[in-house]
Order: structure tokens, then sequence, then C-alpha cells
């Protein structure tokens, strides 16, 4: 009885010391220029609060202990790349994982043009969808604003390019009534016909409630490489917020900051 | 100890040691350290928890402690828009069912006798009550100043009461106006809004009398979207801008020779429960951040703040009571009850 009762204190003592473990870090800071690269992108992570380090990866995988300590800015190249980062430390549990994912420059797109955005969310015009700057979860000058029901770009790459990807990048921000689109399809210009083509159509979002602000980078991969000058891009937006929102039944916004062809 | 909790205790013990994320199964306190410097607390939160079918909150927005050391809560659950604790959490009271948008909360010592501002952004008012909320006075939107055609737009958020019963109202989500009216609620003038100068507002979430220097009282203003607090004359001459790089801070809650307040998020991280707590001291110097980064100075210039413990989802208001513990009140937070902290020597 008596070891019974020394362990049970050895519990309780334990347990006290490690009572204060139970919350968790939060996640680092990470800082860029932008997520959109030309040929490499100097990517910075920060947490002042001491007895902590932060863990990475460029791999995918989820960062251990085991894996390497943030010191100095990461070196980003490639197509894509996805920087994954959690906090350790001595007082509390371990932060959430941290992912950002930043992309090349793509094909040259020297001309946009379609649908203007809102006269109040109209950044450069259609040019900021290929200025290469953006990728930042709040509402700031990159990003084109619209309350339409359909948004429509025209690409034209100037010559016969082959080509396998194109990527969209949206806000998705709640509070400022800013949702993601319910529709994406992909038109390729075929020269023969005169006419564009589908070449691709995707669903790809459900807006659920509380995801706070992201950025929503959204790749439509053809099933085989195309050849073509000329795209056309047709996004239907979500035409009334959802009925979880204060503001449901009226008109969402849709953000846009970047547009790739790759 | 009875054999039978014995064994209750060894199996719980045994089981939360597995999963040490839970502990709070074994029904130890769920605290933590947090802050920096000199200004260290111990969390607690459970203490204002209370009997949600009959004390619900939705929004738990400011608190304040009366002389007699009761501690109120505002919330704008109807059903009981103030709660009434003692400093151990022991619900002592609660009244109040008709303010659907109770925000504001501020006490003031009337020539002896304690009364409550109420700040109400769905009424568009700004009440005045007893402490058992017998109502003394309404304001309504300031039509006086010109700035206003109706009283949609004027959505107070804050007031501070100056020694002589002036009440200063920061119209944080309507026009970003301060509004100073004499003791009986006469108009007297105004200052802020919006605009790109510096005595230029963005979100006047808070205001509060700062009468730290006994010689040159003023008015502490915040501009939350700037993430900033702004020092004005009590007649509203911009005096100058303390920068909180990255923190959406509410109210300034000045106690002793220190300024608090709750940050609802960091910049860093929008709208994701990224809040905490910041303290600055006489000079405006932050010396801590409670569940925030460690305040960095490089050149005089502090650097961003941002959450680093996720104890706190949206802090919207921070109590010092008598003993200098400190309470937390949270906006959008799972209605959750105030958490208390407590100093750490």
């Amino acid at each position: 009885m008596k070891v019974l009762l020394v362990g049970f204190f050895c519990w309780i003592m334990l347990l006290q010391a490690t009572a204060q473990y139970k919350l968790h870090y939060a996640m680092p800071v990470i800082q860029y220029k932008s997520v959109f690269f030309t040929d490499t992108a100097m990517v910075s992570l920060k947490f002042e609060q001491p007895g902590t380090t932060i863990h990475f990866t460029t791999n995918g995988k989820t960062p251990t202990e085991k894996d390497a300590v943030y010191t100095q800015p990461i070196v980003v190249k490639g197509q894509s790349s996805t920087i994954k980062a959690i906090v350790f430390g001595s007082e509390f549990l371990p932060s959430d994982v941290l992912v950002t994912s930043f992309y090349n420059k793509g094909l040259a797109i020297p001309a946009v043009t379609g649908t203007l955005p809102d006269a109040k969310y109209k950044a450069n015009g259609l040019n900021s969808l290929t200025d290469n700057k953006g990728g930042f979860a709040q509402l700031n000058t990159n990003w084109l604003g619209y309350t339409n029901d359909t948004i429509q770009f025209y690409i034209d790459l100037d010559s016969k390019q082959t080509i396998h990807e194109v990527a969209l990048n949206f806000l998705q921000d709640e509070g400022s009534w800013i949702f993601l689109p319910t529709k994406i399809s992909i038109f390729a210009f075929n020269n023969k016909l005169q006419e564009y083509a589908l070449k691709k159509t995707v669903y790809p979002f459900t807006n659920l409630p509380g995801k706070g602000s992201n950025c929503v980078f959204t790749s439509l991969r053809f099933s085989k490489k195309i050849s073509t000058q000329k795209l056309m891009v047709l996004i239907t937006t979500l035409k009334k917020i959802p009925d979880w929102h204060p503001a449901k039944g009226e008109h969402a916004w849709t953000f846009i900051d970047e547009l790739k062809v790759y | 100890m009875q054999r039978r909790n014995f064994i209750k205790h060894s199996a719980l013990a045994a089981g939360a040691l597995a999963m040490a994320p839970t502990l709070s199964s074994f029904g130890m306190a769920e605290d933590a350290i947090l802050g920096h410097n000199n200004k260290r607390y111990k969390l607690n939160k459970d203490w204002g928890k209370l009997d949600f079918t009959h004390y619900p909150v939705k929004d738990c927005h400011e608190m304040i402690q009366d002389s007699k050391g009761r501690i109120f809560l505002l919330t704008n659950e109807t059903h009981n828009n103030i709660i009434i604790y003692d400093r151990k959490g022991k619900l002592l009271d609660s009244w109040g069912h008709e303010y659907p948008g109770g925000h504001g909360l501020t006490l003031f010592n009337e020539n002896g006798t304690e009364v409550l501002f109420i700040c109400d952004n769905s009424r568009n008012q700004v009440i005045k009550t007893t402490l058992d909320g017998r109502v003394l006075l309404t304001l309504n939107y300031p039509k006086e100043t010109g700035q206003y055609s109706k009283q949609e737009e004027f959505i107070p958020t804050e007031t501070a009461i100056a020694a002589n019963g002036d009440i200063y109202v920061a119209d944080g989500y309507g026009k970003d106006f301060i509004i100073r009216y004499d003791y009986k609620g006469n108009y007297l003038g105004y200052f802020g809004g919006r605009g790109d100068k510096d005595e230029h507002l963005l979100n006047a979430h808070g205001v509060c009398m700062d009468y730290r220097n006994p010689k040159q009282p003023t008015l502490i203003v915040t501009s939350r979207q700037q993430n900033a607090f702004k020092r004005f004359t009590l007649d509203g001459k911009y005096i100058s801008t303390i920068p909180m790089p990255g923190a959406w801070v509410c109210r300034p809650v000045i106690h002793g020779d220190y300024l608090y307040a709750a940050v609802l998020q960091s910049n860093a991280n929008l709208w994701k429960q990224s809040g905490f707590v910041t303290i600055l001291d006489k000079d405006f110097k932050v010396v801590s951040n409670l569940a925030g980064s460690e305040p960095i100075y490089k050149e005089n210039q502090l650097q961003e703040m941002y959450q680093t413990v996720k104890a706190f989802d949206y802090p919207h208001d921070v109590c010092i009571d008598d003993e200098g513990n400190l309470y937390v009140a949270q906006w959008n937070s799972g209605q959750v009850y105030p958490y208390k902290l407590e100093p750490v020597i």
C-alpha cells in the first residue's frame, strides 16, 4: 500500500509538472515578398518566444524535432515548393503545422483581357493577374475583387505553346464577404474550328464557416498536354452568401490576384 | 485519502499521462504561465464558468470592477446582459435584457455613487445606468456634429468619463468620431473620424482617460485597424501615436502605472483566433505580451507582434482588479466565460 501511495504521489507531481504544457504554441510567422517567384524566392520564418525553435521541411513531410532547425532564410526554387514548419519548445505543446506553397511564374503571358474588376478593388487592372505579386491572405492592393455572376479571362500566349496546367490564386475571407468560386472551366482555342473548346471543368469548393483568411491556389491540370496559343478561363462565382453567414443571400465577393499557365 | 477515491484518481492519472494533451479530463486546473519580464500571469480558464442553461453568454465584450470588488461582465446575450461575479468567480447577480448589442462597459464614480455606461451597437445608443440596471440617461446619434444623418450611422463601441463627468463616446463601428458631452449629456464637440492624417482613426474601438501624469491628463483612443493607440488632449487635440505593430488592440485599460489591452488578433494570422494581451509601461513601452511574442525594440521601433501561445481566441477586453489579477473577456470564442490570470511573483 505504501509503495502504491508513493507511486500515486509521483503521478500527481508529474502531472502538476506537466499541467502547464497543455496549451499549444501558435504557428511560426512566415515572411516573403510574394508566393510567386521567377528563379528563386527567399522565405523567412520567425517566432520570438524564449525556449522555442522552429523546425521545417521542404519535402512535403510534417516536420519533427529531428528536421532542420530554422536559422536563416530558406531559398525556394523549382516549379513549386512547399514549406512546412512547426514550433517546438520547452513550455507548451508543439504548434500546428504552418504550410505555405510557392509557385514559379510559369509561361510568360503577354496579355490578359476579359471581365474588369469592381472599381473598389481593381488593383492594377487585369495586369495584376500576371505581375507575379501576391499570395497574402489579407485585403491588400494586389487583389482584384468581383461581384459578377461569372468572370471570363482571355489569355493570349503570343504563339502556340504546349501546356498542361492553368492555375488561379483566390482569397477566402468570410469576414469580408469574400468566398471561393463554385466552378472553373478552361477552354483552349481551336484554330481550325475558330472556336474555344472546353478542356477542363472543376467544382472546387464548398464554402464552409470558420475558415478565416486564406489564399487558395487552385490548379487545373489537363489529362494530357495541349497545344494552343489562346485560352479562356470561365469562373462561376458564389451568387448567394450561405445561410450560416450574417450576410446570407447577398452576392459574395470573389477575389483573384494571379493567373498562371504551365 | 479514501481507497475508493484513490483508485479512481490513479486510473484517471494513468489515462491522462498516456494522452498528455488532454490533462483537463483529470479535473486539474488548466494553467500556464504567460507573459514577459515583471508582468507574468498564471492562466485560469475555469474562473468564470457558469451553468450555461441559466446564465448564457454570447460575446463577452467588456468587464469592470466596482468599489465593492465585484466584477461586472457585459455580454450581448439578452438573457442576462450583465453578469456580476466575485473575485473567486462566484456568481453574485445578473440583470439586463435590453442590450442586444451590448459592447462597451465603463464604470464612473459620480460623487460617491458608481454608475455604468453601456454602448449598444445594435441600438445605436449609449445608456447610463445604475449598478443594478436602472436607466439614468440615453445618448442618441450626435446630429449636432453635422456628420450624421440617421441613428444607424452611429455605432458606439466605448465611452470614457473624465473626472468632471464629461462623456467621451467612441463611434468605433460607425464613423470613428470621438464625441464629447457634458455630464448631463449636452453635446460639446467631436474629433477624430476617418482620413489619412495623424489625428484620424480607423476602427476607434476604445477610449480611456489617462490621469497617470497629473499635470497632463489625456485621452487614449484605439485605432484598431491601424494597429495603434492615439493620444489626444481632453479637448481633442492630437498629441502622439503609439504604434502597436501587428496588434488589433481593443480598448486601453489603465491600472496603476500600466496600460493593458486585449489584442483581438494578430495581423500575421487574420481571423484565426490569433489574439493575445499586451501590457505597456508608463512610457508606452510594451513590457509583456500574454500569449504573444516577446516585445522587441530595434532602434526604438517596436517590432511586429503576434500570438505565440494558443491560450486565447479573440480577446476583447481586460479588467484588472484591486488585487492585480487580470480578467479576459472574449468575442466570438465559442461562448466562453471570462478567464482569470493571477500575477506570478
